[in-house]
This record gives structure tokens, sequence and C-alpha cells, in this order.
């Protein structure tokens, strides 16, 4: 496809500035989720330190808040002083990394909660200093963890919409969107958007090199916990802090302020139209979810039952989809899904005399099929790890035992397989409910979602109505992260 | 007696390696109802030949035959469900949401088992678990569960039953008891068995024939006492129980050896370099006995309960190993006498370094 003029104009003009946005949003996001997942995480494993379990929980909830709740929620909280702007570059930095830092926390955390009991001991034993230990052994042996943790949420951070576009700061995402419907170019913003995916392509491969050279055998699991360190009183206090700054940060003033305003202030209400709107929105959520959980399930046992270098190769592909920003997605869903429609309502005019309208496009098949190149890694991934703890010997010994597949699956594969398609389903569903972009592009006439619905009246200055909105997503955001607690620690007698 | 299964010629490759094989050459049969053993350190591709024989890998050469029907070969295979042969997995492979009754009738239905609760009761009776059919494995010992593993593999009586590394997640202390258990019941079952393991006591205990296994082949096939009284090769005498290499010269007397003259037991003695031979000598060819004019050197010892293992210098060059009762107690550096009961010479070529 030729550059054309818009393309020329964007190179000399803007392109500049939204690669280099986006380049600094996500080094900053990665160096600033590193620092608290990291630290936040080391403090909670090693310390002793009261209400150090309830931290350490509370620790997850910024996981619950989508980054553009966050952003509507500060601006309105700083709307009337003009001591604080937060509609820039940093504020965007900052108000990211703080719902981002999670994934980093809770990925370290778990690497130093593997690492044996053995190791620090025989450490101690060798008279090596807390710090020399946490230096020189936890932090290698966690490092392809933290590594993974820290490319999430830069990924995540890359891929954001609502934030940025909120707070005014132009970046490649947004940049997109604008160049699509402002500039009427879709070329243009289809070029953008494969330079996008070259770059997201590069960090992955990146980060998957970077993994497989120092991934460290799995240490053994211990049976009993280490001892955490005793501190003294002004270090216990100094732990408090660090873990409650970015839960408050991330999760505790925003989630407060919206349920204050929610309650006691908004116009808005529970009203018809708010209910009209978030049945919409389970209704679209539950549909997605059911859809794409249902396709991973064919995929995870194709590739289990049937295992096939196409299948393996083709699924991590698939796996990147989550990666990819909205805008991009909806460009690749919409420029072929229009080109049938096209065609096909040429072809009718043609034989039929027959004006057959948007076929595809705008309906809830495109919107799905879009979340299904967004949402499938995360329903493929949890299927598959299901079905990793069912041994492979299992499959064997039906297979010896003349028993069909059909068989095996219905009754020994599915039961078992209950509570990772109910996680799946959930963490898609609470996903869906979130998601701002590729919603507000591709949904069908007239639809409404409470995520769309909110960033409409927070953008249109009416913050605190859109509190109501931001109040439900948020509630239902927080599902999920109640069943990542409880997989952590209900499993784990030493929390 | 008929041949139950035959093995021959058998190559497997690794899978998306060519040329690399697992196993090479592999040959041997199993009679009618006897318990054959794969003996071999781990990582020697015992696994792969249990599998291969279970129609779960495919072969790169050879045939695999059962009650004369040929199941496997390069270019065609019997699929596994087809092959009549029962397999117990190493991990026991037991359907983990299922209790023990539905674990074994897992694979009944009209046509196979008409009775189906009264095979059920007849299986568990045999393995000794009545009354437990409503437990759930994770609810089971590592014994049980293995048990439960066999009814089912056993349930629609198979031709051949496999059984892979039966023993090696169960403790050693109840290990003597669960070998017995499953002696007994491999003999009441009257089933053709072939098993593998790492675990030589093991395959003593149970195998009528074992083939000691290393890098993909086998070294010697025979009955336990001829695999450990008569090892065809170095690999076979090391890996099997202890002994060591004494320095022997062949003449027209037998076998001279710094121990005395032994009559030649090899055939095939002759292709043997003569002059540079060594004789195997395990702990029980050396008897201690404290009246005895041949004398050696403890160098080391070995408190193990019912017996001391010795490691003696037999005039100051000659390391020999010596098994004598618990209560001959001798100190290290003590002098103490020792017969040599030697029925046969077993000879290798000295090894050249």
């Amino acid at each position: 496809m030729p550059f054309n003029d818009n393309w020329t104009h964007l190179t000399n003009n803007v392109l500049n500035l939204y690669l280099t946005n986006s380049a600094i949003i996500g080094i900053s996001v990665a160096i600033i989720t590193l620092l608290i997942g990291v630290t936040t995480a080391w403090v909670t494993c090693f310390f002793n330190f009261p209400f150090r379990k309830t931290l350490s929980v509370i620790l997850i909830l910024p996981l619950a808040m989508p980054a553009y709740i966050s952003a509507i929620t500060y601006v309105g909280i700083f709307e009337d002083s003009n001591i604080i702007d937060i509609r820039n570059i940093y504020g965007a930095i900052f108000l990211i990394s703080f719902v981002l830092y999670p994934y980093v926390y809770l990925l370290a955390r778990s690497s130093f909660l593997e690492q044996s009991k053995e190791v620090f001991e025989n450490s101690e034993m060798l008279s090596a200093t807390y710090f020399k230990i946490f230096t020189k052994i936890s932090l290698p042996l966690a490092r392809p963890s933290i590594a993974l943790g820290v490319t999430l949420a830069t990924l995540d951070a890359l891929a954001d919409y609502g934030t940025v576009e909120f707070l005014g700061v132009p970046t490649f995402t947004t940049g997109i969107f604008r160049v699509w419907f402002g500039m009427e170019d879709t070329i243009s913003a289809a070029q953008m958007a494969s330079v996008f995916l070259t770059i997201l392509f590069v960090i992955i491969i990146f980060e998957k090199n970077l993994r497989s050279k120092i991934s460290y055998s799995e240490s053994i699991k211990h049976s009993k916990p280490f001892e955490r360190i005793e501190i003294k009183n002004l270090s216990k206090l100094l732990c408090i802090l660090i873990c409650l700054i970015p839960a408050l940060i991330g999760f505790l003033i925003p989630f407060s302020q919206i349920s204050i305003w929610a309650f006691f202030i908004s116009d808005y209400g529970w009203g018809d139209e708010f209910f009209k709107i978030a049945f919409q929105t389970l209704a679209l959520a539950s549909l997605g979810a059911f859809i794409i959980i249902f396709t991973s399930i064919i995929i995870s046992f194709t590739k289990r039952m049937r295992p096939d270098r196409f299948i393996s190769r083709g699924t991590e592909i698939v796996a990147m989809g989550y990666a990819i920003p909205g805008p991009v997605i909806a460009i690749a869903v919409l420029v072929p899904l229009t080109f049938i429609d096209n065609s096909f309502g040429d072809l009718s005019l043609y034989f039929f005399e027959v004006h057959t309208g948007q076929i595809l496009s705008g309906t809830l098949f495109t919107i799905i099929f879009a979340y299904a190149i967004r949402f499938s890694a995360i329903g493929i991934r949890t299927i598959d790890n299901g079905l990793k703890r069912i041994s492979k010997t299992v499959d064997e010994s039906a297979t010896m035992l003349n028993i069909t597949e059909r068989k095996l699956i219905k009754d020994v594969h599915m039961p078992m397989m209950k509570s990772s398609i109910l996680t799946g389903f959930l963490i898609i569903f609470v996903d869906i409910m979130k998601e701002l972009p590729l919603t507000s592009i591709l949904r069908p006439f007239n639809f409404n979602t409470l995520s769309v619905k909110a960033f409409e009246l927070a953008s249109d200055e009416m913050i605190v109505d859109a509190s109501n909105l931001c109040f439900a997503i948020v509630l239902f955001g927080v599902l999920p992260v109640i069943l990542i607690m409880r997989n952590i620690y209900g499993n784990r007698n030493h929390v | 007696m008929s041949k139950k299964l035959l093995v021959s010629d058998l190559s497997l490759e690794y899978k998306g390696k060519k040329g690399l094989s697992t196993l090479k050459n592999i040959t041997f049969d199993l009679n009618v109802e006897e318990i054959g053993c794969i003996l071999g350190p781990s990582g020697c591709g015992k696994t792969s030949l249990l599998r291969a024989i279970a129609g779960l890998e495919d072969i790169s050469d050879g045939r695999i035959i059962v009650d004369g029907r040929c199941i496997s070969t390069p270019t065609s295979r019997v699929p596994s469900n087809e092959r009549s042969i029962g397999m117990v997995f190493q991990d026991y492979a037991l359907f983990p949401n299922l209790n023990v009754e539905k674990n074994i009738a897992f694979s009944f239905n009209k046509k196979n088992q008409p009775d189906s609760q009264k095979k059920i009761k007849e299986l568990l009776d045999l393995i000794g678990l009545s009354g437990q059919n409503k437990k759930f494995p994770h609810e089971l010992s590592g014994g049980e569960q293995q048990r439960v593993a066999l009814a089912r593999a056993i349930a629609n009586e198979p031709n051949i039953l496999l059984l892979d590394e039966p023993f090696s997640s169960i403790d050693t202390e109840i290990k003597e008891n669960l070998i017995r258990d499953i002696k007994n019941l491999l003999d009441h079952l009257s089933i053709t068995t072939l098993m593998v393991t790492h675990d030589q006591y093991e395959a003593f205990s149970l195998a009528d024939t074992i083939a000691v296994m290393n890098e993909g082949k086998f070294h010697q096939i025979g009955s336990p006492y001829d695999i450990y009284h008569e090892p065809l090769d170095r690999f076979v005498a090391d890996f099997i129980g202890m002994g060591t290499f004494l320095p022997a010269t062949v003449n027209s007397h037998g076998v001279e050896t710094p121990l005395g003259t032994f009559p030649i037991f090899k055939k095939d003695i002759i292709n043997l370099n003569k002059n540079q031979l060594e004789i195997f000598v395990r702990p029980d060819d050396v008897v201690h006995n404290d009246q005895s004019n041949l004398k050696a050197i403890v160098k080391e010892k070995h408190f193990r309960g019912a017996d001391f293992l010795y490691h003696l210098m037999f005039k100051d060059q000659y390391e020999l190993l010596c098994y004598a009762p618990s209560h001959h107690n001798h100190a290290i550096g003590e002098s103490i006498g020792i017969e040599v009961h030697m029925k046969h010479a077993v000879l290798f070529e000295k090894e050249l370094i």
C-alpha cells in the first residue's frame, strides 16, 4: 500500500511525538512498576510487621481498578485545585504505574515464596547479611518472574487508550484512533498499526529470550515457611507505609471517592438508564466470555489430544493478541469485514438490485470477533494450565483401556476442569466489561456499555455523574481479584 | 512352550532426531505366564521399550508380535486400545475424580462385562481392598493406589500386563511386603507380565527372566541367578551386586588367580586374550573363617545389621569384598581368615585404561 500525503504529514509532524510519548510511558511504567512491585513483594515476604497479611492482600486490589477510571477519578479530585495538574504525561505514567504494579508484585512474591527455606538457612549459616541474601540469591532467582511481570505491565501500558486519551496525552494508540476517525484515513492508521505491531513483536521476542536464557530450574517446594525477619519498630512503620501507599493510590483513594460520588453526590443515580446499560454490558460480556472460553476449550483440548506443531505455533500467535491495543485490533477487524460487506453488497446490488448494507461490520459478530482476538490468550492459557494438572498418563491409560476420547473428556477431563473453565470465564468476562477502545469503536449502533458510557460522561466533564457506572465496573473487577487471592492464599498455609 | 510376546530386532529413534536412537536392535521373547523384567539404570530406554509394546511409541525398525499377531512395524501399528494389553503406569494414572470402583469399572460396558458389580467385587477381593470401593484415589496409600491401578489394568483380562517402575514411589519399609503381595497376585492371575525397573532387588524378587539394559541395548538375558552369578560383560557385573576384579591367566589346569586355581566356566573363553584376563569375585565367593590360614587385612567395614561388609586387602595388593555374620566384629587393620568358595570363574578381558 503506498504511503499517502497524510502519512508524510504524520511522519513529519506528529508521529515522532506519538512514538516518543509511547516510549516514555512504556519505559517509565516498566521502571516504576518494577520498583514498587519488587519492594512490596520483598517487604511482605521477608519481614514481620503488623497487618502484614492484610496489606499483602490489599496490595493486589489495584488490579480491579482500570487505569482510565483511576484517571477520571483523580482528575475529578484535583479539578478545583491549582496546585496539582495531572492532565499530562507525568500524571498518566503515575496513574498507570500505580494500577499495574500488582503484576510485578504477584509474580515476584510467588517466586520469593517458592524459594526454599534451606537456601536461606544455608546462607544464614554462612553468615551472609539479609541484604546480601536478597540481592545475591532471592532477586536473581526471581528474575524470570519479575521480567514477566514487568513485560505484562509495560505491554498493558502501551496498549492503554482510555487514560492517555482522558489526560490528553497523544500516544501511538490514541494517534491511530485520531488518524482513523479524525482524518478518516484508514490506510495511514493501518500503517501506524503495523509499525506498532512490529515494536510489540520485538518486545515480546526480547522478553521471551531474556526469560529462556535465565530460566532457573524450579526450586524444591518447601514444606515449612522460612522464618520472617524480626525488625525494629521504626522499620515496622516503614514497612507498613511501603505497602499502604501503593494500595492507597492505586485503589483505596479512587474507589472511596467513586463510592462517595456515586452514593451521595451524583445526579445520575441508579435509574433505568443505569440498569439498561448494566444489563447490556453484562449480556455482552457473558456472551463474549462464553464464546471465547468455548473456543479456548476446543483449542486447548485439540492441542492435548492431537499434538501438532501447526496448532501450537498458531496458539502462540493467538496469545500475542493480548498485547495488541484496542484500536489496532479494531482496524484489523473492520477493514476486512467492511471489504467483505462492500463486495457482498456490490454483488447483491448488481445481481438482485438489493441493498444489503452492513451484514458483518457493526454487528455483535464484529465486536465479539475482536474480543476473541484480544482475550483468547487468557482463555487458552487458563484451560491449558488446568489441563496440565491432569497427567498425560491418565490419557494414555484410558487409551489402553479402550475408552473413547469422548468418554474420557466427559467423565474425567471436564469434571476436573470445572474450576479452570469458571476462572477463565470470569477473567474474560470482567476484561470485556472493563474494555474501552474496542467496545467504543465496534459496538453495534445504540448499544452502550458501562465503560463506554462512563468515559463518555467523564469526557463531557460530568465526572461525578460517571461515578455510578465506574463503581459498577470496579465492583465487578474485584471478582477475579478475589479469585486470584483465593488461588494464592487458599492453598498455602503460610501467607 | 508357546511364545506370548516376541520382540525382534526392534529399534526406536528419538522424536525429531533421526539417527539418534533410544533403542537398538532389541530382541527377546516371553513365554505364556512368564514374568519378564527389563532392568537398567534410569534413562537407558527401558520405559520407551515398554511404551512401544503398549503402542504408545512408534518404532523405527523391527517388529512386535503378540500371540502370533504382528502389532508393530515401522510402517504400521495396531492402536493401543486394540492390543489387549494392560498397563500400570509409574504414577498409576488413576482418574483422580473417580472413586476406586469407578476407576476399575471405567472401561466396562454391557458387552465386555455383563455383570459388572460381580466383577468389581471379585477384583476388589483380589487386591484386598474390599469395602473401600467408594474411596477416592487421594484417600488411598501409594500401595493401595498401585493395586487399584493393577486391578483396572487386568479388569478386562488382557493378553499381557505391563508394569512401569511399579515400586518407584513406594517407601522402602513397606516395599518388601508389597512386592511379595504383587508376586502372589501375578502368580495367581497367571498372566504374562513385563515390568521395567532400575532396582535389581525388585527384579530378583518378581521376575522369571531378566534382561539387563544400558544405553538402549540389551547386555544379557537370563534368570536372576544367572544374571548375578554369570554376568556376560563388565556392565552387568558392575550394575548387578558388588564385586572386585583380580588378575587371572588361563593354563591347562584352569584359571590361575592370586586366590588359587579355578575351573574354566565360560565356553567362549577362546575368544578372550589369555594373557590379559581378570576374574570377577563376588563378596559371597569370599567366606570369612577365623580358622583359615588364608589371611586378608580389613581396610574398611560397613555394619549392615545382620552382617558386615568388609573391604579386604589380600596379599597387599588385591581388593576383596566379604560378607561376615554380624557378631564377627573385626577392627580395621586386623588380619582375618578367609576361604574362597568359587564354583566357577567369571572372566573378562582386562580393561585397558
